[in-house]
């Protein structure tokens, strides 16, 4: 039979369309393919340039968030110009001591600068200013978790005659007897005040107004009060006087 | 001359060869010419390297490696019709009724035992170049070559005439 084969499959594959030029189909789809090569390698370039990126991004971070790890800290003045930021200082109180430099998100808030610090019990608390013209956070350094790292922002949406902008974060510490209630108070007053007086429970307390090089029109602060967020009365922003501070301009 | 009209000439002149390969693999005109101009512009790319050894060869191996692994990623089974997919132009003469006997035997063949007995007794090669094509041992080309040719063997192919008689009258 199979001497009879090779003849019945050339009869089988006999009876086909034959082309008139069968290289001009080949050479459209070869363009077709060297175009779709060069499209495919310029995405995966570019994907390979996001990913190289994003790596040393994440890298970066995961290295300045290791614990333990000693590293000669630079100079605030020298940390300052190295993030390449302009600014015009105001009068005291101010600050521009970088923040967020052992945080993993710290390029999230860049440029970050300190507010103040503070201590509840077993833990400490610091807020710092992020943003152009006026966002806070509460770091976790120390670790201040009671507070969660929350964060606010208070460039807009002020009223006419309104001389604060604040926000409140509870916190409830484990108690033996019964649990402590405790609230963030941390918000944005003008540029021309000093201190702001927080009065809560019954209680005043007195904190600076700290300018930073993210806004030349607000002054921040942050304090924490023994007391329900509920309790929170009044937040006053005073000048350099002691009399009331005007609203932002 | 330029490898773009060394490569056109080559086509020209190994389209019929290889459209009647791709053709006995897969058993459909439409499926052959794109099997047949995708192993061309796969071998484009190789061009340079080949162009000066054996481009015969190669295009056989991306042929046959082509085609089965488009038969794995796809495989529905072979469903041999009543009615072969061709137009008949006249069923009345035997050479018309043995292709169609042909190819309908050929359909009932795993892909393998088909690229195996058509690459072995249609194009005359050597079971060792064989089992390079298909990738697979010699012993395993052996064992396809004898089941499709028992298969063929058992199929109204290779059946008398009379029986090819009846065949053209059941219009198969």
């Amino acid at each position: 039979m199979t001497d009879d084969l090779g003849a019945k499959l050339a009869l089988l594959t006999d009876d086909r369309p034959e082309p008139a030029d069968p290289a001009a189909p080949i050479r459209l789809r070869i363009k077709s393919r060297q175009l779709r090569r060069r499209t495919a390698a310029a995405v995966c370039a570019a994907v390979a340039a996001i990913a190289v990126v994003v790596a040393g991004t994440v890298i970066g971070s995961i290295k300045s968030a290791e614990p333990g790890v000693a590293t000669p800290s630079p100079s605030p003045s020298q940390r300052t110009q190295n993030l390449d930021f302009r600014y015009t200082p105001l009068p005291q109180p101010w600050s521009d001591e970088p923040a967020f430099t052992t945080q993993p998100d710290a390029l999230k808030y860049a440029p970050a600068f300190y507010v103040t610090d503070g201590s509840i019990p077993n833990e400490h608390w610091a807020v710092a200013s992020y943003y152009s013209d006026g966002c806070l956070v509460i770091t976790d350094e120390g670790p201040a978790k009671s507070f969660g790292g929350a964060k606010g922002c208070f460039y807009e949406n002020w009223q006419p005659d309104q001389r604060s902008q604040y926000k409140t974060v509870p916190a409830v510490i484990p108690n033996a007897g019964s649990p402590m209630h405790l609230t963030m108070v941390m918000g944005a007053v003008s540029a021309e005040a000093r201190k702001v007086r927080v009065t809560a429970g019954g209680k005043t307390y007195d904190t600076d107004a700290i300018g930073t090089p993210n806004s030349s029109r607000f002054r921040f602060f942050a304090v924490v009060v023994s007391a329900a967020e509920s309790q929170v009365t009044a937040v006053t922003p005073l000048d350099a006087a002691g009399k009331i501070a005007p609203s932002p301009s | 001359m330029t490898a773009e009209d060394d490569f056109d000439e080559f086509v020209r002149a190994r389209w019929t060869a290889t459209a009647r390969l791709a053709y006995a693999l897969t058993l459909d005109h439409q499926k052959a010419e794109d099997l047949a101009q995708d192993a061309f512009t796969k071998l484009w790319f190789h061009w340079h390297k080949v162009r000066d050894g054996n481009p015969e060869a190669y295009l056989r191996k991306i042929i046959a490696s082509h085609f089965l692994s488009a038969r794995r990623r796809r495989w529905r089974g072979e469903r041999p019709t009543e009615t072969p997919p061709e137009t008949v132009a006249d069923p009345a003469t035997v050479q018309v009724d043995e292709r169609l006997a042909m190819h309908q035997a050929m359909a009932r063949l795993s892909p393998r035992q088909r690229a195996a007995v058509y690459l072995r007794y249609a194009e005359d090669l050597s079971e060792r170049t064989v089992a390079d094509l298909l990738g697979c041992s010699v012993g395993a080309v052996k064992q396809h070559t004898r089941r499709g040719l028992e298969a063929l063997r058992t199929d109204i192919t290779f059946a008398t005439p009379d029986e090819l008689a009846d065949l053209t009258e059941r219009g198969i």
